[in-house]
């Protein structure tokens, strides 16, 4: 029995409410399936592999409708129109398969004492509402509430940050601040959008919402000079809830900002959006790249090297071409796989370490020879370091704002490498011998661990090969993108 | 007994300038004060005079709905401050603040905000919204942000925050008054008071457990 048909035998069992059957209620399943299901993993949260495993198999379910769906026929919800188009279909997809990856891998990596283990997948149910948040975000037409949902989404994501940990609240209590200040800036553009659609020929609208607009993204991304919450999430919440964060909820962003792009081609007439995009994604770069060097401990330049590599992926929407925003889909895929790897990585070393400072980690690469080289490839691929996936979605840009900036191209290309030198520190810390017992210097056996050194020789492979055959993984993007006009049309 | 209209009526008195002059208190008060009992209460007072002044731009059970949500966050961190806090003899001094800030600092962080905000009003007048009232937005936007900037405790912060809304909120419904987005804007935040709720009792495990 198919998943479609699983589905439309639990539908029938309510006839007469035909908004129920999957196939006419148009993206409205993507939404209640998530949401419908995170209280039910809330109350497994006890038994940390049935959490993992139902939250799984619901966004895998999720997912697989999501491609059966029809596609460009809206619902009205309230009056609210939402409607699946190919690439809300194609990031919806992607954020419940890198989901369901993460869940499973969260409760591979969870300690061994019961009380970590269920903290370290404690925010799981709220990444299922968070999923079904964010498949309304990417669904819905007007922005209003796209943005009323990312706000909602924000704040159930604080639950997971935090994940039922006693004790410092800063990195909750800083994402939570930070993300509140984007609504103000999203409500007031919305309101700017309808004064347009009233005043078409209103140019000077133009300028507050590109501002707005730029101002909003850039604390929801944690883009300079709104970072700070970013590092503290890194260094205190589990791996996997930073890969969730960013893995998830970045693709719905920039999905979310070229459809504003597209649909409102008057916020792009002047250039000033694109200006901004290369402007501030040079300066995340930069800054992300240097305060890479410096860090003393593997979250913390998880972080950092992620903030680098968001600041590439903005420089490549600011490029306004197609091949830029083909090469910055393909790097939210490579990023989101190198992010996975990497939260493995981090989580299992997190497990067998006193922490992850560089102090502590003396030897860990000669005990745990293969969970160091697969935090090593995903850090390096984020870095976009030459032979990973990290790489083939970097070069592209690279070449596209050397054309059009060669000094912003060697800038972003330096900031690359300083991350890669704050990796290699990295590297350095794992390799430092330790003057401790024998015993303590003794690899560890490989059965102690087998799933997830298992899971991390699976995800080191497929981000060798997304660096290898780029190819490989291309039509997909390239059919996503074809969409986007915008990109097109003279300015 | 009389009707909704009929009470507004007869409190109209409040919906102009003794409501702005209340939010100017109330605001203060929940940036100097430390005393989460006076804090919570200025609290309240701020949705309940926000809900006045929000019916010159709104229908009145609109603004009603708006007041009563305020009035539901009350309780919700009431009841946190008080299972955290009430009654409990401290070994030492809890820092709570970002830098040290003393009630002068305080005091005189409230007179620049005043200043600010005259300002602001001046060089950036809010657009839809009569002038007490883009003060009033003003002033309780600032003061939300700057009692955000100046804690790291989460109820202190979650109220610098619930009142940065208030204010935003006010401004924002003389753009926009549709039914649903204000009862998704009472979701936030509602959803906001529970994330404080919860984070000032993850932290305060903690403090016990120093002590």
């Amino acid at each position: 029995m198919t998943t479609i048909q699983c589905l439309r035998a639990l539908f029938n069992l309510s006839q007469g409410f035909p908004i129920l059957d999957p196939l006419t209620a148009g993206p409205l399943p993507l939404i209640i399936l998530p949401l419908a299901m995170a209280p039910v993993v809330y109350f497994l949260r006890r038994w940390p592999a049935a959490a993992s495993l139902s939250a799984s198999v619901t966004a895998l379910v999720t997912a697989g409708l999501c491609l059966r769906l029809p596609l460009d026929e809206p619902i009205y919800v309230l009056g609210r129109e939402l409607v699946l188009d190919h690439p809300s279909q194609m990031v919806v997809v992607f954020i419940l398969v890198t989901a369901a990856i993460l869940f499973l891998c969260a409760w591979l990596t969870s300690q061994s004492s019961s009380s970590k283990q269920a903290q370290d997948t404690a925010f799981i149910p709220f990444g299922l509402a968070i999923l079904g948040l964010l498949s309304g975000a990417a669904t819905i037409r007007l922005f209003l509430f796209a943005a009323l949902l990312l706000e909602i989404t924000a704040i159930v994501a604080v639950f997971a940050i935090q994940s039922d940990r006693q004790g410092s609240t800063r990195a909750s209590l800083r994402y939570l601040v930070m993300t509140a200040l984007a609504l103000p800036c999203f409500l007031v553009v919305a309101w700017l959008f309808d004064l347009y659609a009233r005043y078409p020929h209103n140019v000077a609208l133009a300028e507050p919402a590109v501002t707005l607009l730029a101002l909003g993204f850039a604390i929801l991304l944690g883009a300079v000079p709104f970072q700070a919450w970013l590092p503290a999430v890194a260094a205190e919440a589990p791996p996997a809830v930073t890969a969730f964060l960013i893995g998830t909820v970045h693709p719905v962003l920039f999905l979310l900002l070229t459809n504003l792009f597209q649909r409102h081609p008057w916020l792009i007439a002047d250039n000033q959006a694109f200006q901004l995009l290369t402007v501030g994604g040079l300066l995340t770069a930069l800054v992300g790249g240097l305060l890479a060097v410096g860090q003393r401990d593997l979250g913390r330049l998880l972080a950092y090297v992620a903030l680098n590599d968001l600041g590439c992926l903005l420089l490549g929407l600011g490029t306004a071409s197609m091949e830029g925003l083909a090469a910055t889909a393909l790097q939210l895929v490579n990023r989101s796989l190198a992010l996975v790897l990497a939260s493995v990585g981090l989580a299992t070393l997190r497990r067998y370490a006193p922490s992850d400072a560089f102090a502590d980690l003396n030897n860990m690469a000669r005990r745990m020879p293969l969970v160091s080289a697969g935090l090593l490839v995903g850090l390096l691929s984020l870095a976009g370091f030459p032979l990973t996936g990290g790489f083939a979605g970097r070069w592209p840009i690279y070449r596209l704002v050397y054309q059009q900036n060669p000094l912003y191209a060697i800038a972003l290309i330096l900031s690359g490498g300083a991350a890669a030198l704050g990796c290699w520190r990295g590297l350095l810390a794992l390799l430092r011998p330790d003057a401790k017992l024998e015993w303590e210097r003794e690899p560890i056996p490989l059965l102690q661990y087998l799933p997830t050194a298992a899971t991390l020789l699976i995800l080191t492979l497929l981000c060798l090969a997304l660096g290898l055959f780029p190819q490989l993984f291309l039509p997909p993007v390239l059919k996503l993108v074809q969409g986007f006009a915008f990109l097109g049309a003279p300015r | 007994m009389p009707t909704l209209s009929e009470i507004i009526a007869r409190l109209s008195f409040l919906t102009a300038g003794p409501a702005v002059a209340g939010l100017v208190v109330t605001a203060s008060l929940i940036i100097v004060l430390r005393d989460w009992r006076v804090s919570l209460a200025a609290l309240l007072a701020q949705y309940l005079l926000v809900g006045f002044l929000l019916t010159r731009l709104i229908p009145p059970e609109v603004a009603t709905v708006k007041a009563l949500i305020g009035a539901l966050i009350c309780p919700i961190l009431y009841l946190t401050a008080r299972r955290v806090r009430w009654g409990r003899r401290k070994s030492k001094p809890v820092v709570w603040e970002v830098f040290p800030v003393g009630l002068p600092f305080r005091l005189l962080a409230v007179i620049l905000t005043g200043l600010v905000t005259a300002s602001l009003l001046n060089s950036h007048p809010l657009p839809e919204v009569p002038r007490d009232i883009g003060f009033a937005s003003y002033w309780l936007a600032l003061i939300g942000l700057l009692t955000m900037v100046l804690t790291a405790d989460p109820l202190k912060a979650g109220l610098g925050l619930l009142t940065f809304m208030a204010g935003f909120e006010l401004f924002y419904a003389g753009l926009e008054s549709s039914l649903s987005v204000v009862g998704f804007l009472g979701i936030v935040n509602l959803f906001m008071a529970l994330a404080i709720a919860y984070l000032a009792s993850a932290r305060e495990v903690e403090r016990v457990g120093e002590q």
